[in-house]
């Protein structure tokens, strides 16, 4: 029940080839996070989650997984669903933050604006 | 089950509950709770114990995934051991790939679901037989419908109620079934002697 | 015998099963066709007794027990996902299990209070800032414990916990006493 409505153009792997580097750094953004455990393999919930079976190339691109990048008018925003480590530096919704902090930085460095980043934490560990 | 009531009844309703909300904790106290009796009633529903232990952890996996759907979770029990039964009932019907035995018709006219597996291989036929116990060996005779409410009623140890949820029989169906059941085993109670 | 419903001297099988517990009528004393179904009856109650004497000790596997329960937690339900905190540059969400578990795990520290289930709301949405939620949460109690404490301590203690330990804003918490345990 996310209130986010994307009517952007999804950034896949199967485009242009810049945007799989783009995603995967993205990634690398969101993993590096301190207190950001895993992505959970899909932005959707677990009944989705646990039914689908996917072979498309898109989502067998490596470390790309759980992430959505949606580009609006120019604006990347990004989408995605993670597990926060008990061990974490901050609460979850800090931990949250940085995300979100982190992302329009390495955003801004390709010369890309941040749009309205959705980042949902589903579990703990 | 049906012998301690209240305390544990409720108890396992706020295992039930807590479960629903994703405690796996609680999730864990229900496995523990349920494990045995799931695979006693698919041992003797099936007559051999790898068949009844994935029963009994579909069963559970199962109504792990399925457990949101559950409206009265003080129907978990029953809720449980209707879908070990339903399992029960696939294997019992599906026959092996190398089985040729046809479906036997019972007097009645109704057919048998007997294991077409233990009767098609001889070698798992032997295997079989020296695992099952007399008991076993008669309830394969019975036709699986009353074969489950003899179970429930004599191992499980539920209700007639609880039976007839279980099956989503009337009672008086439950009782009609036993008689037959009794009357089938008291039969065969001669061939074994 | 046969397996039609009557025996040989008139009488039911069913009639048999009927009585097999109480002691034998009149007439099946002295039939000798009653009497064989009643013990065989007999016998069949005894073999039951002794395949759930040999049943009682079947239990699954521990590497089964494990499957399954890593298997739950490899596949959580999370309910819906709550919007806690707005921004022009972001919107953080919790899944609804996540504040649950904290909710409950709180009233679980309350000797006499057990948690069941706990519903989020959202109660306002405002464009920056947090949102506020709104829970409803399910408990038992034991019958010595103080029901006024879910008003006078636990619901701050609630409020408290999803604050510090997830950083999501809790306005209202109402309990809803299910069941006295009595143990």
């Amino acid at each position: 029940m996310t209130s986010h409505h994307s009517t952007g153009s999804p950034v896949s792997p199967t485009e242009e080839a810049g945007s799989t580097d783009l995603l995967a750094e993205v990634a690398r953004t969101v993993d590096a996070v301190p207190g950001v455990a895993r992505r959970e393999p899909s932005v959707g919930d677990f009944l989705r989650t646990l039914w689908k079976k996917s072979t498309s190339a898109e989502d067998q691109a490596p470390d790309t997984q759980g992430l959505r990048l949606d580009q609006v008018d120019g604006k990347a925003s990004l989408t995605v669903a993670v597990w926060v480590s008990r061990e974490a530096p901050g609460n979850p919704l800090m931990v949250s933050q940085e995300v979100a902090s982190r992302v329009n930085h390495t955003l801004i460095e390709r010369g890309i604006a941040p749009g309205s980043h959705q980042i949902i934490v589903r579990e703990t560990e | 089950m049906s012998s301690d009531r209240n305390g544990s009844s409720e108890r396992i309703t706020t295992l039930v509950l807590r479960a629903q909300d994703g405690d796996v904790d609680s999730f864990e106290r229900l496995v523990d709770t349920y494990q045995a009796p799931l695979l006693r009633l698919a041992f003797r529903m099936l007559g051999n114990r790898a068949d009844a232990e994935d029963v009994a952890q579909e069963s559970l996996m199962n109504a792990w995934v399925k457990l949101d759907l559950l409206e009265t979770p003080q129907a978990f029990p029953t809720w449980l051991y209707r879908q070990a039964v339903n399992k029960c009932r696939d294997i019992l019907r599906s026959p092996r790939r190398d089985s040729t035995v046809p479906i036997d018709e019972a007097p009645e006219g109704n057919p048998v679901w007997t294991d077409t597996r233990a009767s098609s291989d001889p070698q798992r036929a032997a295997e079989n037989s020296s695992s099952m116990d007399a008991l076993s060996a008669m309830l394969q005779k019975l036709p699986a419908e009353q074969r489950a409410c003899w179970i429930l009623r004599e191992q499980t140890e539920l209700s007639y109620g609880e039976i007839s949820q279980t099956l989503a029989i009337p009672e008086a169906t439950v009782r009609g079934r036993l008689a037959r059941a009794r009357k089938t085993l008291a039969n065969e109670m001669k061939e074994w002697q | 015998m046969t397996d039609d419903e009557s025996l040989e001297c008139g009488r039911t099988v069913e009639s048999v099963c009927e009585t097999v517990d109480s002691e034998p009528d009149a007439h099946q004393r002295d039939c000798p066709y009653c009497g064989e179904v009643r013990e065989r009856l007999k016998q069949l109650d005894r073999l039951a007794r002794e395949a759930k004497e040999a049943d009682s000790s079947l239990e699954i596997e521990p590497h089964v027990r494990r499957r399954i329960v890593d298997f739950a937690r490899s596949n959580l339900r999370r309910g819906a996902d709550i919007p806690v905190h707005r921004e022009p540059a972001a919107t953080v969400s919790f899944s609804e299990m996540l504040i649950a578990r904290t909710a409950r795990e709180t009233v679980d520290t309350f000797p006499g209070f057990t948690a069941r289930r706990c519903r989020v709301r959202t109660i306002a949405t405002p464009d920056h800032g947090h949102q506020i939620l709104g829970l409803s949460i399910g408990v038992v109690m034991a019958p010595d414990a103080v029901v006024e404490n879910l008003d006078r301590n636990v619901r701050d203690a609630v409020i408290d916990a999803v604050a510090r330990k997830l950083g999501a804003h809790v306005a209202e918490v109402d309990f809803t006493v299910e069941d006295v345990h009595y143990d």
